[in-house]
């Protein structure tokens, strides 16, 4: 995770993978959608950012998607 | 890191070089080191240009971090040997004190930033969580350089604090804030490049 956001357990996601099911979306038209830099997509795709509530709805939104479907917690053993 | 490090050191060297009397063109040192600043972010737009085309480019808030940090190392360079030399406690209203020159970079400054300005740039949550951290980091390193200052003040046998008028306080106190600043960007760039780490993993093709 990113400094200013201290996480014990990585956010995973499948963001990547419905961008693809959702017409190959690119990272700019997702980033556009939602208000956020292709940067930051770039972040949350690689887990090194774990996003706001209301971002990870807001991503949730564009994909017709409940949260928990677009991230989960990573499973440690 | 080594790259924010290597830009950081490297400016800051330029900026002592500059005080210290290495000026390679008949131009005063300001205008050198206001060129260099300008020509340094017509550098880094073309470099992130190039980058835009692999995706790996960065944001609007990195890329003005940089810039801030470029310009503040080079002027805290320029302004700390000034303040160091012997001398530069007499302050005066005329002569070669450093101020026309620290000026004349802090314009080229703003035209670099000219030079990068770009209309559509936005910053988003992930963005201010980093700034928000190099903040907390740049406002610890404030205190701790004022404390440091203070006790000096305080503290220092009166022959050491000969040099110490008015003028050079708060040019002192100028340069504590300016190294402060240094500080939180350095913290700002090396919280994205932490960030970037598996920037390839994550881009698009």
């Amino acid at each position: 995770m990113i400094a200013g956001i201290p996480s014990t357990e990585p956010i995973d996601n499948q963001i990547r993978r419905l961008r693809f099911e959702h017409g190959e979306m690119t990272q700019e038209a997702l980033a556009k959608a939602v208000g956020i830099t292709r940067q930051t997509v770039i972040a949350l795709e690689s887990s090194r950012y774990a996003p706001s509530l209301e971002l990870a709805m807001k991503i949730a939104e564009v994909f017709s998607a409940r949260v928990d479907e677009v991230f989960y917690r990573r499973k440690s053993d | 890191m080594v790259r924010v490090l290597s830009v950081l050191l490297g400016f800051l060297a330029l900026g002592a070089a500059l005080a210290g009397g290495w000026n390679p063109l008949p131009i005063r040192a300001g205008y050198v080191g206001g060129a260099t600043l300008v020509l340094a972010a017509l550098a880094a737009r073309w470099y992130w240009r190039e980058r835009q085309v692999s995706g790996d480019d960065p944001g609007a808030a990195e890329r003005h971090a940089w810039l801030c940090m470029v310009g503040t190392a080079l002027i805290c360079g320029f302004v700390g040997v000034v303040l160091m030399t012997p001398g530069s406690e007499i302050h005066r209203s005329v002569g070669d004190t450093g101020g026309v020159d620290s000026w004349t970079m802090f314009a080229g400054g703003l035209i670099a930033w000219g030079v990068l300005y770009d209309r559509n740039a936005v910053s988003d949550e992930r963005d201010r969580a980093i700034d928000a951290h190099a903040q907390k980091i740049g406002y610890a390193a404030l205190v701790t350089l004022l404390l440091v200052l203070l006790l000096a003040l305080g503290l220092a046998p009166k022959h050491a604090m000969a040099r110490f008028t008015h003028w050079l306080i708060a040019n002192t106190l100028l340069m504590l804030i300016m190294v402060a600043a240094l500080i939180q960007y350095a913290a700002q760039l090396l919280g994205y490049a932490r960030s970037a780490l598996q920037l390839d993993r994550g881009a698009d093709a």
